[in-house]
């Protein structure tokens, strides 16, 4: 009784002071423990966390931190399709990221290592929606990296086709 | 090549560069588009992960139920979802072009599709007993044709990269070829760029050449211009100058012409022939030519023949052309004078020429000839008397002593002047007077003998110059003949006149003696004659120059005198023996000669006058006077003696206002003493300046009253305020009756006329009582005072002279 007492006080110290450090450092609200199926783990250099030392969303807490829209050509599809989510760069501010670059795990394993600074730079989103529908897993969701790839030539490359990983379940900052 | 052809080659060789650059451009395209396809999706990739995901489906229906697995429905349902995704992408995109290549391939595909949609009843209902298994023995056949598949995915992906590369390297080598092909292309333009420089190049230095080559041409022509505009003003100026030359001589002509023809002297020019080549105007009047003279005619020939009576003219011309043959033939150049026996008188100027000719100019100076002997008469002789004056007598002398010197003769000048000769001609009037003069002049000529010159040397003096004096008793028998003749009577204008002369000697024995010198000495012998006994004659003597040898150094030491400061003031005291006190001193000039000593005013005073210093004596004695009476007690006054020449000098008031002036001294204490012979000269301007001298204040005196005239009218003319009675009458005074009535009756008159009276010269006690007695005012000697210099004086009298004063 006694060691369990002392445990579950120090698990509340912890929690209280991860939530000071973090509420510290990024100045950002605390994470909610996410109220439906996490759909996104965001592990590795992170201040805000609300499970396991990692951020866990659920469809609902990604759409709460705003979503974009980015209407583009693609390789996978005939035609402008039109994306819609979260921006990667606001995300990994409501994370508080501290890497330099993000490590994207797909749900069959496939992974993708992309610079921090294209999310920024890029305007890059985290893709839920496709032509105003929620993308199944059966169709590259439920979560896909978008880059804009009419606005820039540059992007027009296979560096960047590369990194636009669908069915991402996973963000590592390193 | 030419540079047209080298510019088309250029033009070539651009656009084909240009063409190249081009389908470089299009080729990079290409090659771009190349590896877009390479960079194409995977089909490999696609096919082996549907082949990784089949085989994972598959393990997770067979762990599914198996405990300990972890494997749930969800687990499943995922790995079917994503198994779907990927068999949907093989039947789309690039994949669908592989599948259709191959039948097999594509029953492959259906066939996954349905065996999917199959199993997807058996997945839902996973929890079912079985339903895994049956899934799985569903998709178990498959596995092999996918593997298949995905083999022949990997061999086409490999055959399309082959190909891929084969057209990469086609590209590479097509690329290097085209940019072989620039850098030739590049090399060639080069090249000919270089060409096509050198060319130009050469194209300018021929334009260079050929510039220069005309900027010489150019450079010559402008000089030649120039050269020729020059030239064309030098001859120009050449022109002008001639005109102005031509212009110049015409003038000149008849500039010649008019001077030829106004001449006044007549000009003949004549050649080495002979022949007249000009001559003017005067030159035919002179002669009486008329018309026969013309350039041409000889002077022989128009002068042949001539006749004294008829042609006098062209017979002076044969005289004078036969005086100028020997100046023709020696070629020299001279001027002579011809005298014609009629008195026509011609001056000839002859002057030969280069080339034989000579010219010559005549002018007839007949006329001046005689006018010049007339004014040389006229200059050297006595218009009254005829006789010759004193400057012919004054060359005669000159010439007649040189003769005398070289021959060793002797000759006398004899001086005279006739007595009483004024009295004549103030009594009977200049005329007679000139009468006389040339009567004496007659009676002269007849004494003397032939060579004997005669001259009146001005006024009433003749001399004569004896020329051959054998003996001096020539002289003497000369000057008595002279003597004897001038003394007899004259009958002038029926009126008898008789005159006298004295003669004076000087003779030119030894030595040459200046005329100057000889004259005087005849003049001082007869001064000596006149003063000795009139009617006589005198030889001069050495001694009488003596005695003009000391006048003249007086003379000589006197001019000195004033400058070097001889001359003091000594002042006699004038006492008023009836108040017995010293009124006054009178100033008396002293020489002191450096050598001589003091020297009397009676000796240096009449020089003084001659020569002229009177006045500025006079002046120092006034100005010192006044000075020094300045500094004695006042109501002392000072008296100072005015020469007469002082009066001529119209400075003398001046002089008086500006030493008392100077001095300060009162001029009621100044007191001026005059003697009557000043009075006697120019009455009337000597009144004025007595007048304007007491105008200023001071006191005049009448000074050394008694002796000369001593006229009472000299009294009257001007209001003297003193009489000083002449020494001479005191020094008798005790002696002679006589002079004590004279001096009783001055001092009487004196005093009725309001005038002080001074006797000078007391020398006694006694003649100061008598004189006292007599009413004297005044008296001055030795008796009370010597003159003593100005710091000597005592200004009171001696207490002993006080009381014998008191006395009497």
């Amino acid at each position: 009784m006694i060691g369990a007492y002392v445990k579950r006080h120090i698990v509340i110290f912890a929690v209280a002071v991860a939530a000071l450090m973090g509420a510290g450092a990024a100045g950002a609200d605390p994470l909610p423990a996410p109220a439906d199926k996490p759909i996104l783990t965001i592990s590795g250099q992170i201040d805000t966390t609300n499970k396991d030392n990692t951020a866990q969303f659920d469809r609902a807490m990604l759409e709460a931190i705003g979503m974009e829209t980015i209407e583009t050509n693609t390789p996978w599809y005939n035609g402008p399709v039109k994306f819609e989510g979260v921006s990667l760069d606001k995300l990994m501010k409501r994370v508080g990221a501290k890497g330099e670059r993000a490590v994207f795990v797909a749900l069959n394993d496939y992974s993708s290592e992309i610079p921090m600074e294209d999310f920024s730079k890029y305007n890059v989103i985290l893709a839920l929606k496709r032509n105003g529908e929620y993308m199944p897993v059966r169709d590259k969701g439920p979560l896909f990296v978008i880059y804009p790839f009419d606005s820039k030539p540059e992007l027009k490359n296979q560096t960047f086709y590369g990194r636009s990983v669908w069915q991402v379940a996973k963000i590592i900052v390193k | 090549m030419s540079l047209r052809t080298l510019k088309l080659v250029l033009a070539v060789v651009i656009a084909s560069f240009l063409l190249s650059a081009v389908y470089i451009s299009v080729l990079v395209v290409e090659r771009q588009n190349a590896l877009k396809e390479v960079s194409r999706y995977n089909i490999s990739w696609l096919a082996s992960q549907a082949v990784s995901e089949f085989v994972r489906l598959g393990q997770r229906l067979n762990a599914y139920g198996i405990p300990g697995t972890g494997v749930d429905k969800d687990e499943v349902q995922l790995r079917y979802d994503i198994l779907l995704s990927r068999a949907k992408l093989l039947s789309d995109g690039d994949f669908q072009s592989f599948v259709e290549r191959d039948p097999e391939r594509q029953a492959t595909v259906k066939r996954l599709a349905e065996v999917l949609a199959e199993v997807q009843p058996l997945i839902d209902a996973i929890d079912a007993p079985g339903n895994a298994v049956r899934a799985y023995t569903l998709l178990q056949p498959l596995e092999t044709q996918l593997i298949d598949m995905a083999s022949a995915a990997n061999h086409y992906g490999g055959q399309r990269v082959a190909e891929d590369q084969h057209e990469l390297i086609r590209l590479h080598w097509l690329f290097s070829g085209l940019a072989a092909c620039l850098i030739l292309t590049g090399i060639v333009l080069l090249g000919l760029l270089g060409w096509h420089n050198r060319l130009l190049e050469r194209a300018q230095a021929e334009l260079r050449t050929l510039a220069g080559n005309l900027q010489a041409t150019s450079a010559e022509l402008e000089d030649a211009n120039k050269a020729l505009g020059l030239a064309y003003k030098e001859l120009q100026n050449r022109n002008e100058v001639l005109q102005a030359q031509e212009h110049e001589l015409r003038m000149q002509n008849e500039r010649f012409d008019a001077a030829l023809n106004n001449m006044s002297h007549g000009l003949c020019m004549v050649d080495g022939d002979g022949r007249i080549i000009v001559f003017n105007a005067r030159f035919s009047e002179l002669f009486g030519l008329n018309h026969r003279a013309k350039p041409g005619v000889t002077l022989e020939r128009l002068t042949r023949g001539a006749d004294r009576t008829d042609t006098p003219g062209l017979a002076a011309l044969r005289a004078i052309c036969e005086q100028q043959e020997e100046l023709i033939r020696d070629r020299r150049r001279a001027s002579f004078i011809q005298e014609e026996p009629g008195g026509e008188t011609f001056s000839v100027s002859h002057q030969p020429m280069t080339g034989g000719g000579w010219i010559a100019t005549y002018e007839d100076i007949t006329e001046r000839r005689r006018a010049e002997s007339q004014i040389a008469y006229m200059a050297h002789h006595d218009a009254l008397t005829d006789l010759a004056n004193r400057v012919l007598f004054r060359e005669r002398l000159d010439q007649a002593l040189a003769a005398a010197h070289r021959q060793g003769t002797t000759i006398a000048v004899l001086c005279l002047d006739l007595d009483r000769f004024k009295d004549v001609n103030d009594s009977l009037g200049h005329e007679t007077g000139d009468e006389l003069l040339k009567a004496v002049a007659d009676r002269l000529r007849s004494c003397v003998r032939d060579g004997d010159l005669i001259a009146r040397l001005g006024g009433d003096e003749f001399a004569v110059l004896q020329c051959t004096v054998g003996d001096p008793n020539d002289c003497a028998s000369l000057a008595a003949r002279i003597i004897n003749a001038i003394g007899a009577p004259y009958e002038v204008d029926g009126q008898e006149i008789v005159i006298g002369t004295s003669v004076g000697i000087a003779l030119a024995t030894e030595g040459r003696v200046p005329p100057d010198q000889l004259l005087k000495h005849a003049d001082l012998a007869l001064y000596r004659a006149k003063s000795d006994r009139r009617g006589t004659y005198r030889f001069f003597e050495p001694e009488m120059d003596a005695q003009l040898q000391a006048r003249r150094l007086l003379e000589a030491d006197l001019r000195k005198a004033l400058a070097n400061k001889e001359f003091t003031l000594a002042y006699q005291p004038e006492i008023n023996i009836r108040r017995h006190e010293i009124s006054g001193f009178e100033a008396l000039l002293r020489w002191k000669h450096p050598e001589r000593g003091m020297v009397s005013p009676a000796e240096f005073i009449p020089v003084a006058e001659d020569i002229g210093l009177i006045s500025a004596l006079g002046e120092w004695v006034i100005e010192q006077a006044c000075q020094e009476a300045a500094q004695w007690p006042d109501g002392i006054k000072v008296a100072v003696n005015l020469s007469p020449v002082q009066f001529r000098n119209r400075t003398l008031v001046e002089t008086v206002d500006r030493a008392l002036t100077q001095s300060g001294l009162c001029p009621s204490r100044l007191e001026l003493e005059i003697t009557e012979s000043v009075l006697l000269q120019d009455n009337e301007m000597t009144l004025a300046t007595l007048h304007q001298l007491r105008r200023l204040g001071v006191c005049i005196a009448m000074d050394d009253f008694g002796t000369g005239y001593s006229s009472l009218s000299y009294l009257r003319s001007f209001p003297f305020d003193k009489i000083k009675i002449d020494q001479s009458f005191i020094r008798e005074l005790t002696s002679r009756a006589d002079c004590l009535a004279i001096v009783q009756s001055i001092t009487r008159l004196g005093s009725s006329l309001g005038m002080i009276t001074t006797a000078e010269g007391v020398e006694t006690e006694e003649q100061y009582r008598h004189l006292l007695a007599a009413g004297c005012t005044e008296a001055q000697g030795y008796y009370f005072g010597y003159p003593l210099p100005a710091q000597d004086l005592v200004f009171s009298l001696y207490p002993e002279k006080q009381p014998k004063a008191a006395e009497a």
